[in-house]
């Protein structure tokens, strides 16, 4: 056999060195990397901490090279200049002092994502207020940048506030801040979760170790079998949602609800799943959110990493509930419009976030004026899911559609053209993709004991059990994957 | 041996698995259901064989250029998959102004794959001795991810059309698609292949196919190319003044199967 070396070698230098678009946990690139990494790892459990922890961070390096090209560079820079700004600001008195170093350190650790992320927007509001014609800039948004600049602020407000010790090493920071299954999209994981981990990982923790790959199959079903498939149909109704009836349009919304849950969640689910395969322990960021029977309970089982940053970096320092009823839905209001920009430079999250916002007002609203007296039975909770459930979805329409043309357009067809008979040909021509949707549905509608059981006997089964799931599920998402790898939503925040 | 390393064999064990159903030629079913196989396209670049190989099908001498150029009124066969349909009739346009003979042959729901395997092309050359032939083929095979598999039969058609002028019209995407019109234009020559990705064409109801004004005005784009210098094969193609009804078109039903020898 003919073996071109020279072939080899180009190709692996290629892959080395060529950042690439669709660099993600669900590509084989990705996954044959892992298992390399992962193999060296285990290697190094017998070795000194600090080289394992090194070899850590030069692969989330390589990670954040293969996403972000050049401008990865920007991730050790944050970590750079995060640590050595919030140890010089804890140096100073306490008081007034420290309070104005703590505002420069925050403004350095925000000036590259308002500068990438917001340039932009700025511009397109400048220039329709005042009539100008400001050119936008050529800005490519750094992959994860959202996420780690969150993480960085964290870190140095737990310090600031004395919650979390000042005397982290640079090398741990720097774990903490690249560590790669968080660096793409979150968990947003705070110093306090992964810090105190990092020299004693639990890499004999047979419970914890399993439940990574039960988490890298649940991960795995939810984006690249439901969420990727369900989105192919989504996108025609979004992009052109006037070619559509009123029920096609509206199951592309059901579609899209379940497709951005799955997406992300699987995307959370992977990435906690591999931090517990290498030993670490990270809190769940989804917990049933459709499940929710109102929007304050929604909000503490979506994206739990996010909406608890936003609660004690934002809400709480506000004011919180502390101030009185009008204050706290101020506050309220304020930290969802401040959420809905988070995750992007536009009108359409800004409404997202307004109309997320005087949801929890009027949810807040009915709370005070008595709702919670309501007795608790099955038709109220009914009411409140399918109040809930509806509003949710509604707004949904809003984060997705590109504009507010496209998502006007989505209702009146709704409200207009929506005739039930046109469910037997809906079925007929998607019948594949109304199955999908329904196991979807159904999935999140799992009672929590009845998934944990479900996965305490995927912990406790046969290896080759385990082998023919995990195939099984790798199979099923190759039969099911349809564009080459469908990105992940919550990357582009 | 640890949990971690228990882990990582059999992660390791079944991205192997995987990895040797992608490069088996047989395919596994399970009654009517077949388990796909990853792409590993993206794994692999070219070897240095399978380069060479693209370059002979794709080289063109300088004399069936000038012979093409030479005939006066071509006898076309305009076959493919359904998007035929919008294209073909405005080819009858121009195939009627421009007094050149046009046979259409639509095959419904086919796919390379048909193509490739069968002697349909070579029947309909036996059949109608065409003198140029233009191929829209791909568009049932957007969402695919067999795409080292597709290969074999993209190189397979230009094979069987080598000896002809031809041009391979690429699918217009509506909704993206995996990599078939990239492994189509590399294995067609450039001036022989049109990429009809740029365009924007509005759909008919079904939301798939464009409407006939749209298929109109994309045959009008492939015209174009067929008269520029761009094409390797250019022709005389005014463009139509009037609607032409068109004739001699064959139609194929999704079920058959094709010619066999």
């Amino acid at each position: 056999m003919n073996i071109d070396f020279q072939h080899i070698v180009n190709s692996f230098s290629s892959f080395l060195f060529q950042p690439t678009k669709d660099w993600s946990f669900c590509t084989i690139p990705f996954m044959a990397s892992f298992l390399i990494f992962f193999a060296i790892y285990i290697g190094l459990n017998k070795h000194k901490k600090v080289s394992k922890q090194a070899y850590v961070i030069l692969f989330s390096l390589f990670f954040a090279y293969k996403a972000n090209g050049a401008l990865m560079l920007l991730l050790p820079l944050t970590t750079l200049s995060s640590w050595f700004f919030t140890q010089k600001m804890m140096r100073l008195r306490r008081g007034k002092p420290r309070k104005i170093g703590l505002f420069l350190v925050l403004s350095i650790e925000l000036l590259p994502l308002l500068y990438y992320k917001y340039t932009n927007f700025t511009i397109d509001i400048f220039n329709s207020l005042l009539k100008t014609n400001f050119s936008p800039l050529q800005l490519i948004l750094p992959v994860g940048i959202s996420f780690y600049t969150f993480q960085a602020i964290s870190y140095t407000i737990d310090v600031h506030k004395e919650r979390f010790p000042k005397s982290t090493k640079l090398l741990d920071f720097t774990f903490y801040l690249t560590f790669f299954p968080l660096l793409i999209a979150g968990p947003i994981t705070r110093a306090e979760v992964l810090i105190p981990q990092i020299h004693t990982p639990q890499t004999t923790n047979k419970a914890l170790i399993n439940k990574g790959l039960w988490l890298i199959i649940c991960g795995l079903i939810k984006k690249a079998i439901l969420a990727d498939y369900l989105a192919q149909y989504n996108n025609w109704i979004f992009n052109d949602p006037l070619a559509y009836s009123g029920f096609e349009n509206l199951m592309g919304v059901l579609g899209y609800t379940l497709q951005i849950y799955c997406d992300f969640a699987g995307y959370s689910d992977i990435a906690i799943g591999l931090a517990a395969l290498m030993g670490y322990e990270l809190s769940n960021n989804f917990s049933f959110p459709y499940q929710s029977l109102n929007l304050t309970e929604f909000w503490h089982r979506w994206h739990i990493a996010l909406s608890s940053w936003f609660r004690d970096y934002v809400y709480i320092p506000l004011g919180g509930n502390r101030k009185g009823q009008l204050r706290t839905y101020i506050n309220s209001f304020f930290t969802m419009i401040i959420a809905g920009l988070w995750h992007g430079a536009s009108g359409m999250f800004l409404l997202w976030g307004i109309l997320h916002g005087l949801g929890l007002i009027a949810h807040k609203f009915c709370v005070n004026i008595g709702l919670n007296k309501i007795p608790n039975n099955l038709l109220v909770k009914s009411t409140s899911w399918l109040i809930t459930f509806s509003y949710i979805s509604l707004v949904w329409i809003f984060f997705r559609a590109a504009n507010i043309d496209t998502a006007f357009h989505i209702l009146q067809n709704i409200a207009n053209d929506f005739s039930v008979t046109d469910f037997y040909p809906f079925l007929m021509a998607r019948p594949m993709w109304l199955f999908l949707l329904f196991v979807g549905l159904e999935l999140l509608a799992i009672r929590k004991q009845d998934y944990e059981w479900l996965q305490e006997k995927f912990i406790s089964s046969h290896w080759i059990v385990k082998f023919i799931v995990v195939l099984l599920t790798i199979q099923l998402a190759i039969n099911f994957s349809q564009d080459s790898v469908q990105p992940f939503i919550y990357t582009y925040f | 041996m640890s949990e971690q390393a228990k882990t990582l064999l059999l992660m390791a064990a079944v991205l192997a698995a995987v990895c040797i159903y992608a490069v088996i030629p047989q395919q596994i079913a399970v009654g009517e259901f077949f388990l796909k196989k990853m792409s590993i396209t993206a794994l692999k670049s070219n070897t240095k064989e399978n380069a060479n190989k693209i370059e002979q099908n794709k080289t063109i001498t300088k004399t069936q250029r000038k012979k093409t150029n030479k005939i006066k009124h071509h006898t076309f066969l305009f076959i493919g998959d359904s998007m035929v349909e919008g294209l073909s009739r405005r080819f009858g346009d121009y195939a009627a102004e421009n007094e050149h003979k046009l046979y259409t042959v639509i095959w419904y729901s086919s796919t390379t794959e048909k193509w490739a395997k069968t002697q349909t092309i070579e029947h309909f050359i036996k059949e109608y001795k065409p003198t140029y032939i233009i191929l829209c083929l791909g568009s049932n095979e957007l969402f695919i991810n067999d795409l080292d598999i597709r290969q074999t039969y993209i190189e397979e058609i230009t094979k069987k059309l080598h000896n002809y002028p031809y041009v391979w019209i690429s699918p217009s995407v509506w909704n993206g698609e995996t990599g078939i019109i990239d492994l189509i234009q590399k294995h067609v020559p450039k001036g022989s292949f049109y990429d009809s990705r740029p365009l924007k064409l509005e759909r008919g109801a079904d939301h798939y196919h464009p409407t006939w004004e749209a298929s109109a005005e994309w045959m009008n784009k492939v015209a174009d190319f067929m008269k520029s210098n761009k094409a390797t094969y250019p022709l005389r193609l005014k463009t139509p003044k009037a609607h032409h009804k068109a004739t001699n078109t064959k139609l194929l039903q999704p079920a058959f199967e094709g010619y066999k020898k």
